[in-house]
């Protein structure tokens, strides 16, 4: 096997980012604005102590940065329509963000076509929108899709952003999502995760025969589609950080496999052709190892795999469950769970020198811990009198914070800026023979969280990496 | 109407297991006195697994007819295809340990029988944990059978986590149902 490691993106077709800061459009001013970075980043999350458990709950103290995403503006038809659909996936992205407030369209001052042409600043500013988004597009005879579009800023008076796009139509929502990032990281210093995708678990059928399937949407929920067949029961896939490969394991027959599909090729390949039992595979950072565990002899230990080589090392060796591995950003310390202490904890692992530490501290049982990219905390499933906790803590076990709970609520996965999370939760239906199960994400900074829309049951998200 | 009675029911039949009182509601050959249910749906409930062997993997035609020696229902009818665990635990109970060696005592007689063993979770576990855990289920039932005699190229073993329950409801007594090791005939 040939498998080359260093992967270029090109899902979908490229998409060529133009910046005509200097040349498309004259008068053009860039002016580094300090907006309301300071106060989004002063804010703290509120946290209500309840009988049994503190829960940091939902809601935002941050002042919300106003934007209005006007319609762009199109020739045709169907230039118009797709005009209205990519505004429509960037006022919905910024209305998710958090730190930012998008402006109703029936709010606005002027229609797309004026505002285009000759933004009324002062109308703008009156009508509570401090910064207007405007574009326009146009498809060639060819099918080839471009894309301008505007940032101004009301209340100084001066445009803040032109950028010029260029894809295929087909790929026209990640033009939405791209743009989404640029106004993000221009008005709030942050880094959105709008262009990236979720691959999850979608799930049918009654609960003895559930039928479970590797599904992948853009984070917003677009350009949903089922990547596996029904017949072969998926569960826990992960994104590579590094390229557009998703590792899971899946029941054939009577035996689990890990497996790597690549999304650009859509090759699937078998990985765990040795002796014993796979679980809980995760890729290192640079997606040359991967790390996970293999029941053998009775006991379940954690193996990292050099997906080059495929050779196997041993990393624990305790009695017990050690599982649920996931890499530090330096691809040199590992978290993961374990219940040799007597239960589930979670412990921090050097692959220098092997030293071990237990860092979870409170009570009740830690699980599926998971390193931010940023490598600032680590998320993990809590299970403490009969419910479940998504929570997240510093790599030294400090500063816990509980963010949401649930009958079931596991899997957190990290958007690549460290700052979304998403998990599933599960709850009984009313006549309690069932499960409703879906996807949620929560924001750190405003810890808003929010159903993420599926169109089946959704369980075991994965995040992936930036696309490039 | 018959769509809201088909939901009640699996909430009856639970109250039903767990009361020893309700017992007598079930007739012998385990249909239920006045509803004349099919018998694989009471059965999967069995909390005694050495009263009510069997479950989902009973044929339709239930427990009428001729039993083919080594098979399934064979087992079943012998010792018993399911083992459960208690909550977290890995161990073979006594009821487990007794259950097992009538097992082995039924796989001497049936010299050519293989058995798959899988292993099992209830819901009230993390996926990756609740994997490693039937892992260690399906291997202490397997360990156990070794050690009373059978060959260990006769067993393999599987572990499905939480992923298949045989009792859907979120209920303890389905949770109780569900941390089990079957042992299916191949």
């Amino acid at each position: 096997m040939n498998r080359s490691r260093s992967m270029v993106s090109n899902f979908n077709g490229a998409l060529r980012i133009r910046s005509t800061v200097s040349g498309l459009l004259s008068g053009i001013v860039l002016v580094v604005l300090c907006l309301a970075v300071g106060a989004a980043q002063a804010q703290n999350a509120g946290v209500v102590a309840s009988k049994e458990i503190e829960l940091t709950i939902s809601g935002s103290g941050a002042r919300q940065v106003p934007v209005a995403v006007v319609d762009f503006v199109g020739g045709t038809s169907q230039e118009t329509d797709m005009g209205m659909e990519i505004a429509r996936v960037v006022r919905n992205n910024l209305s998710r963000a958090g730190l930012l407030r998008t402006i109703e369209p029936h709010m606005h001052p002027q229609d797309a076509r004026a505002a285009l042409a000759n933004l009324q600043y002062p109308q703008w500013q009156l009508a509570g929108s401090d910064n207007v988004i405007t574009g326009r597009i146009k498809i060639s005879q060819y099918g080839r899709l471009n894309v301008e579009f505007f940032l101004s800023d009301t209340v100084r008076r001066n445009q803040l952003m032109a950028l010029s796009f260029s894809t295929m139509v087909n790929n026209w929502r990640r033009v939405g999502h791209v743009i989404s990032d640029q106004v993000m990281k221009r008005l709030t210093g942050e880094d959105g995760a709008f262009d990236t995708r979720i691959v999850y678990v979608a799930e049918s059928g009654p609960k003895t025969r559930r039928i479970k399937q590797l599904a992948i949407m853009d984070q917003d929920g677009g350009n949903h589609r089922i990547l596996t067949s029904s017949d072969l029961l998926v569960t826990t896939p992960r994104f590579s950080p590094a390229s557009q490969e998703i590792t899971y394991v899946a029941l054939q027959g009577s035996t689990w496999r890990v497996f790597i599909y690549n999304l650009e090729t859509g090759q699937q390949e078998v990985i765990s052709d040795f002796p014993g039992r796979p679980t809980a595979p995760r890729f290192s950072p640079n997606g040359d190892r991967m790390v996970l565990s293999i029941h053998l002899n009775g006991n379940t230990d954690l193996y990292e795999v050099d997906l080059t080589t495929r050779s196997r090392k041993r990393l624990t060796k305790s009695q017990g469950i050690d599982t649920a591995a996931s890499y530090g950003p330096g691809g040199r310390r590992l978290v993961f769970e374990s219940d040799r202490g007597g239960n589930q904890q979670i412990y921090v692992q050097s692959l220098d020198t092997g030293e071990t530490r237990r860092i979870s501290r409170g009570e009740g049982r830690y699980a599926a811990p998971v390193w931010s990219p940023t490598g600032e905390w680590i998320a993990f499933t809590k299970q403490k009198d009969d419910k479940f906790f998504i929570g997240i803590m510093r790599p030294d076990g400090s500063d816990e914070r509980l963010l949401t709970s649930g009958f079931v609520a596991e899997s957190p996965t990290w958007a690549p800026n460290g700052r979304l999370l998403a998990y599933y939760k599960q709850a009984p239906t009313e006549f309690g023979d069932s499960m409703e199960t879906a996807l949620y994400a929560v924001d750190l900074f405003t810890y808003q969280e929010r159903l993420v829309l599926t169109p089946s049951d959704a369980s075991d998200p994965a995040w992936s990496p930036r696309l490039r | 109407m018959p769509r809201l009675s088909l939901l009640l029911l699996p909430l009856v039949l639970i109250l039903a297991a767990c009361n020893p009182a309700n017992q007598a509601a079930l007739n012998g050959d385990g249909s239920a006195a006045n509803g004349g249910l099919p018998t694989q749906e009471l059965s999967s409930y069995g909390a005694q697994p050495a009263v009510m062997p069997g479950g989902l993997t009973a044929s339709a035609s239930g427990f009428d007819g001729p039993v083919q020696p080594g098979s399934q229902r064979d087992l079943q009818r012998f010792a018993s295809d399911r083992i459960l665990f208690d909550t977290d635990s890995t161990r073979i109970n006594q009821q487990g340990y007794a259950l097992l060696t009538q097992v082995a005592q039924w796989m001497r007689s049936n010299p050519q029988v293989r058995l798959l063993i899988e292993g099992h979770a209830d819901e009230r576990g993390t996926r990756e944990y609740n994997f490693a855990l039937g892992d260690q289920r399906a291997t202490a039932v397997t360990q156990t059978l070794i050690s009373l005699g059978v060959a260990p190229s006769r067993l393999s073993a599987v572990s499905y986590g939480k992923e298949r329950p045989e009792v859907a409801i979120s209920q303890p007594g389905a949770w109780s149902a569900n941390r089990r090791a079957v042992l299916l005939v191949m």
